[in-house]
């Protein structure tokens, strides 16, 4: 083992310069039972280990005196501003803003998953994982991933009726999109046919049987109106469908490429979401869900997760939260719905969901409380989450969630050395992203 | 109308004293409040709804409620709350309402105050909002049974929600001058809650956005020596750390995950330039927990966490001069405290009960749910 791990340093020794080595020691690692010192290089975690680990030459030594080393908290959850049908959440954040990045890792905070705001109704474009690197040099792997899930919403704070007929709207997006996805399916399958019949292409390309014919009939479908000349001379060229770049996001979601993720939160449009990911077979990830433990058991049966928001509701009603009073401008029917009809939430509701077995990331809905994930977390298990899961939902299981589970969110071999030291009191003493120490404690 | 309130009041204190139970909440650990010499262990002996002691030999035949390796602290004390108003007691017609009693108008079986007692507060201020600039006044209400205490406070605003387009002041500038004017006529005389306010008699919150004008009341009150509790605004104002409070209450807060920086370095400022830093949630405007998470969101700022708690406990309990009766456990103080799984300032810790005059108010149900 030390032997592979002596050849695995000097195989990075060349990028020393700028790759982030380093050794913890003292720490607890509650990811590793027993193990209490950590191996980084190359800015991820090379080794999980007890004791001190021999290292050869110069490395940098963190002593975490005893203090508690988990995996850096990620915001499963922080809505930008602005969202574009054909665009990514990416767009609404600057992943070189160094305030931003300074303020969060001295939360403990590491990662975001960057999601559109739900102000307009229907498709609201793709969500994103990023991490905070503090320095512009590592902007190898700062986006995870740029395409985490379709993001969905349907106006909270409308009325029945209102989100009934976007509910509708989102439906027949749905059909159009399945339409759209048929109808390519169908010409590539033709495409493929007519490759076939072709007897000099099929000659010529006899060496490489699959890719280059494709390429070569996409020529001919294009030539399309030559084609029509000689049509007595050979097979007809199938028609090429109309691009639609909004629909081809949806057909990620069709084929189960990627979640559809809906931003709803009373519990009539969870059972309306669970109908139409079971209806168009997708992979179905909910936000905010406030009233979702009134429907823990169908979530659960499911396998439908649920990325939860602020754990104290901005109002004692629950109505007007801020990230729907934002529409104000719309009219006051929006605050009036919320005000005549609040939201079901109940304190210790995210420990019924997890009582019925629903898996929870928590996130805070909004890039502005993003720091606060980790603290969000905490007062999700002062309201009643068993402490184990609460910690879960901001590393392990929200990576899950949003896809990038086997890259962040653990204190494992292989993973990114994203990770936090907290003292006894849960205060961050450190926060090392990609291995480089990027916020130290002041000594007090 | 005065009587008749007094008449009220002394019977619910009457009635409150008649069926207070005896108890003695036992837990891991004590958190007494500021400067009261207690144990670090043991339990706290509740006689007549009053703390009697702490730790030591337990009286016989009382009923001893154990929470092993619980920390014990006492109820919280929140100095603004509009809580069984129905969103209706912010009232701008007039700039000055000088007797106005919003208590008159609360609903003190709200299940408001419900929801304020499950996030640990024991006592509130029920106040008028921020719409004129002296709204009359509220009072000190327990959250248990609608108990409304003999405690008046008077309410103030020298914001820009204090000003209208249609009546004076319509400036800040004007609002202060105006106050002060009025403050100073009515310094003799005068019954109502102005007055008393003017006298120094009654406490009073003032709401304010301006550091400038802060500063410009903070003299008046040392002056006229008023009782004055500044409810600073939670919009970023990195000017309000500077305010000369030595010694003197502060309101900070409603804080959520969202808020400033500079805002939330604030309370750690003023402590540490000797200012007497307490939490509020304004409730039912943010959630009762915001008051919690406010003094959180502070020590993650920088705030030490004795201060952090004495800003939930015991300052607010002095600025209403209150220090001996609640937000405190020390001997003779009303039997209102908290029981947690672990410290009130580290954020995962669970509120596991809460006593109200030695009753048990509330306690978190099993896992299991039920009803909530």
């Amino acid at each position: 083992m030390r032997i592979r791990l002596l050849g695995c340093l000097v195989a990075l020794s060349a990028q020393l310069a700028v790759a982030q080595n380093l050794v913890i020691v003292n720490a607890k690692i509650p990811d590793a039972p027993g193990a209490s010192a950590v191996l980084v290089a190359g800015g991820k975690i090379v080794q999980v280990v007890k004791g001190r680990p021999r290292v050869p030459g110069r490395m940098p030594v963190l002593d975490a005196k005893g203090a508690t080393l988990v995996a850096g908290r990620i915001d499963a959850w922080a809505a930008v501003e602005g969202n574009s049908r054909l665009g990514t959440a990416l767009d609404g954040f600057d992943p070189y803003d160094r305030d931003f990045i300074r303020l969060a890792v001295s939360q403990g905070v590491t990662a975001l998953c960057l999601t559109p705001d739900h102000q307009r109704e229907g498709s609201n474009g793709l969500a994103a994982v990023v991490r905070l690197l503090p320095k512009v040099d590592g902007a190898q792997d700062r986006v995870l991933s740029d395409a985490s899930a379709l993001c969905a919403g349907l106006g909270v704070g409308e009325g029945a009726l209102t989100r009934a007929e976007r509910w509708a709207k989102l439906r027949d997006d749905f059909a159009e999109a399945k339409r759209y996805r048929e109808a390519w399916l169908d010409y590539e399958e033709e495409l493929a046919g007519y490759v076939e019949e072709l007897p000099e292409v099929a000659a010529v390309d006899s060496g490489t049987p699959q890719a280059k014919p494709k390429a070569k009939a996409k020529d001919d479908g294009k030539q399309d109106a030559k084609g029509k000349d000689d049509k007595d001379k050979g097979p007809k060229a199938p028609k090429q469908p109309p691009k639609d770049r909004g629909k081809d996001a949806l057909v990620r979601v069709l084929a189960r490429e990627i979640p559809l993720r809906l931003h709803v939160e009373r519990v009539a449009d969870v059972v309306n979401a669970l109908e139409l990911a079971d209806e168009y077979d997708v992979r179905l990830v909910l936000e905010g869900g406030r009233e979702a433990y009134l429907a823990a058991e169908a979530l659960s049966k499911a396998g439908v997760p649920v990325v939860l928001g602020q754990a104290i509701p901005p109002t004692a009603s629950g109505a007007q939260p801020d990230e729907y009073a934002r529409g104000e401008s719309r009219g006051r029917s929006r605050a009036g719905w919320l005000e005549l009809y609040p939201l079901r939430s109940r304190e210790g509701a995210a420990a019924l969901l997890d009582a019925a077995g629903v898996t929870l990331a928590v996130g805070t809905g909004s890039l502005e409380r993003s720091r606060f994930v980790g603290l969000n977390a905490e007062l999700y298990a002062a309201d009643g989450l068993d402490p184990v899961r609460a910690e879960a939902a901001v590393t392990r299981t929200a990576a899950e969630v949003l896809g990038v589970g086997d890259r962040i969110g653990r204190v494992e071999q292989g993973y990114f050395a994203d990770l936090t030291l907290l003292d006894d009191d849960g205060a961050v003493v450190a926060t090392l992203v990609g291995g480089q120490i990027a916020f130290r404690r002041p000594a007090q | 109308m005065r009587p008749t309130a007094i008449f009220g009041a002394l019977t619910l204190a009457a009635l409150t004293c008649a069926t207070a139970q005896d108890v003695v909440v036992e837990g891991g650990q004590v958190l007494a409040g500021k400067g009261v010499d207690a144990p670090a262990q043991g339990g706290v002996v509740i006689q007549a709804g009053k703390v009697g002691s702490l730790g030591g030999a337990y009286p016989e035949g009382v009923r001893v409620d154990r929470y092993p390796g619980a920390v014990l602290t006492p109820g919280f004390v929140d100095l603004r709350t509009h809580l069984g108003g129905l969103n209706d007691l912010d009232e701008s017609a007039e700039a000055f309402a000088d007797d106005v009693d919003v208590l008159s108008a609360v609903d003190l079986g709200h299940r408001e105050f419900g929801q304020a007692l499950r996030a640990g507060v024991t006592s509130c201020v029920v106040l008028p909002g921020d719409g004129a600039v002296f709204g009359g006044r509220g009072g000190l209400v327990k959250t248990y049974r609608g108990a409304q205490s003999d405690a008046p406070v008077a309410k103030l605003s020298l914001s820009d929600d204090a000003l209208r387009e249609d009546r004076a002041p319509t400036s800040g500038v004007m609002a202060y001058a105006l106050l002060r004017e009025r403050l100073e006529a009515a310094h003799e005389e005068g019954s109502d809650a102005f007055s008393a306010f003017a006298r120094g008699d009654l406490p009073g919150l003032c709401y304010v956005d301006d550091p400038g004008n802060a500063r410009r009341l903070l003299r008046l009150s040392k002056a006229l020596g008023l009782r004055l509790v500044l409810h600073l605004s939670p919009e970023p104002e990195p000017d309000f750390k500077e305010l000369p409070l030595q010694g003197e209450p502060v309101l900070c807060g409603p804080y959520d995950l969202g808020a400033d920086p500079l805002t939330l370095a604030i309370p750690a400022q003023l402590a540490a330039r000797g200012a007497e830093v307490c939490f509020t949630s304004a409730a039912p405007l943010w959630h009762p927990r915001s008051q919690r998470a406010s003094a959180l969101l502070a020590v993650r700022s920088g705030l030490s966490v004795p201060q952090a708690l004495d800003g939930l406990t015991g300052a607010p309990a002095r600025a209403l001069g209150l220090g001996d009766r609640i937000g405190t456990l020390e001997p003779g103080a009303d039997g209102d405290l908290l029981v947690w799984s672990g410290h009130p300032l580290r954020a995962s810790s669970r509120l596991l009960a809460v006593y109200v005059g030695g009753r048990l108010a509330w306690s978190r149900p099993a896992p299991q749910g039920g009803a909530q």
